[in-house]
């Protein structure tokens, strides 16, 4: 018997489906708390951001919708948005970029029921780990912590310019990679895209 | 692509990722309104943004957050205002029914009340050594071995759980008017009670199951003092027995 897909259970958690609710949360609570942890480096501090996470999938499923992007990049895009907000409000300085911890583990299980998506993110994610260390070390900050570049330059004790482009061409770099993948595919919307502009004008 | 798109198409990677000040950014976003070519670009990178939201290890959280979610989701506050007014009215409604009810209590109620917690007293001894067999069929329990002076025993937790059950051997029964209290202790030494037993007079060993509000692994340590029956906020007696996590 197949499992319900990720739109099914989302219509039936915004419903009161406390089955359907713990069924995302098996399936996907792993990767929310791992980039909670990445994010905050600190596991209380994660398990709180994936609790946050979660009980907004159980007050907010009514407006997930499936033709902007996947469950689980909306999920995603809320903890980030989340742990953001915490870091910034706690003023937390960046934990020290572990390698490790943002490398991709080479025996990691590919997930069977997304992967043609799961190896599109694989590959982003060897990108990120192949890039020079300065260039990956910005994007990180930027995206991991939230620091804008003049943050960034004061944080690392760089010109303003040198962080800007260590940031610009790390992404170039990744972007090759993704559209490189992203030929084999075709692509939904991003989630990201969507959700940042409803916070800009919140 | 327009000749203006030199100036902000370096920026637009900074822009996927929200690491322009303020100033830039609108300076970016009002080119954006009026250009295809950069539009596309952002969306690119904008992609790739996307992408590193998964480029974080999956990590399994502790299961204690499980439980948490499970019981936030069934508290009757979990979901919006329009289905708390809703428990509200009827939460009225049975707070005036409860009031009813007790009106209408009188001795016979009272008796059965009294039957009923004794009735209670019995499962509860009864759930505890359920509570201990279920410890010891749990595949993640941990034991630590707790010592004493001419005593000790066997402390059975699972530092995701809440309970634990303490085997004792070798404490003597105590007046009428002091009890064994147990405390668990933080890393940092404050003690929490973990609760009060007795010790039968004849029992070659007692068995007593510890209860926390927080997951016992937050604890790193056990004691066991003599208090007065009716417990202490704070150790006060001599410790007879103690266990390292």
């Amino acid at each position: 018997m197949h499992a319900p897909d990720d739109p099914t259970l989302a219509h039936q958690v915004a419903r009161g489906d406390r089955q359907a609710f713990l069924a995302l949360y098996d399936r996907y609570a792993p990767r929310v708390y791992g980039l909670a942890l990445r994010m905050l480096g600190q596991r209380e501090a994660a398990e709180e951001i994936t609790q946050d996470t979660f009980v907004k999938l159980w007050t907010r499923a009514n407006t997930f919708n499936p033709n902007k992007g996947t469950l689980l990049s909306w999920l995603l895009a809320i903890a980030r948005r989340t742990a953001l907000d915490r870091i910034r409000l706690e003023a937390r300085r960046p934990q020290a970029i572990d390698l490790a911890e943002t490398e991709v583990n080479g025996s990691e299980p590919m997930v069977a029921e997304s992967g043609s998506e799961e190896a599109r993110w694989q590959s982003l994610r060897f990108a990120l780990r192949d890039l020079p260390a300065e260039q990956r070390e910005a994007i990180e900050l930027a995206f991991y912590h939230g620091m804008s570049h003049s943050q960034m330059a004061k944080f690392l004790g760089l010109p303003l310019g040198t962080v800007k482009t260590r940031l610009r061409l790390g992404m170039i770099r990744l972007r090759q990679v993704w559209l490189t993948r992203e030929e084999k595919s075709d692509r939904q919307p991003s989630v990201v895209t969507s959700i940042r502009k409803k916070s800009r004008h919140a | 692509m327009r000749d203006e798109c030199a100036e902000f198409e370096p920026l637009l990677a900074g822009y996927s990722l929200e690491a322009l000040d303020s100033e830039e950014r609108a300076r970016v976003e009002a080119h954006l309104n009026s250009c295809p070519h950069c539009s596309a670009s952002l969306r690119e990178f904008e992609a790739v943004a996307e992408g590193l939201l998964h480029a974080a290890r999956r990590r399994s959280p502790p299961a204690r957050l499980r439980r948490r979610l499970l019981a936030l989701i069934e508290s009757p506050v979990s979901r919006g205002a329009v289905g708390e007014r809703g428990r509200a009215s009827l939460r009225r409604w049975v707070i005036v029914a409860g009031l009813v009810g007790l009106l209408a209590l009188n001795l016979t109620t009272w008796w059965q009340v009294t039957q009923l917690q004794r009735t209670q007293e019995a499962l509860l001894a009864r759930l505890d050594n359920q509570t201990a067999l279920a410890l010891v069929a749990y595949p993640s329990t941990e034991r630590a071995a707790v010592e004493g002076e001419g005593a000790g025993g066997t402390l059975l937790y699972d530092p995701e759980r809440t309970a634990a059950v303490l085997f004792a051997w070798g404490l003597h029964p105590l007046a009428d008017d002091q009890a064994y209290q147990a405390w668990l202790i933080r890393p940092d030494g404050e003690r929490v009670s973990g609760g009060l037993f007795r010790v039968d007079e004849g029992a070659a060993f007692t068995s007593f199951v510890l209860l926390s509000s927080i997951p016992l692994g937050e604890y790193d340590r056990l004691g066991v003092t003599i208090e007065p029956a009716a417990g202490s906020p704070e150790p006060t007696g001599p410790r007879v027995l103690w266990a390292d996590f």
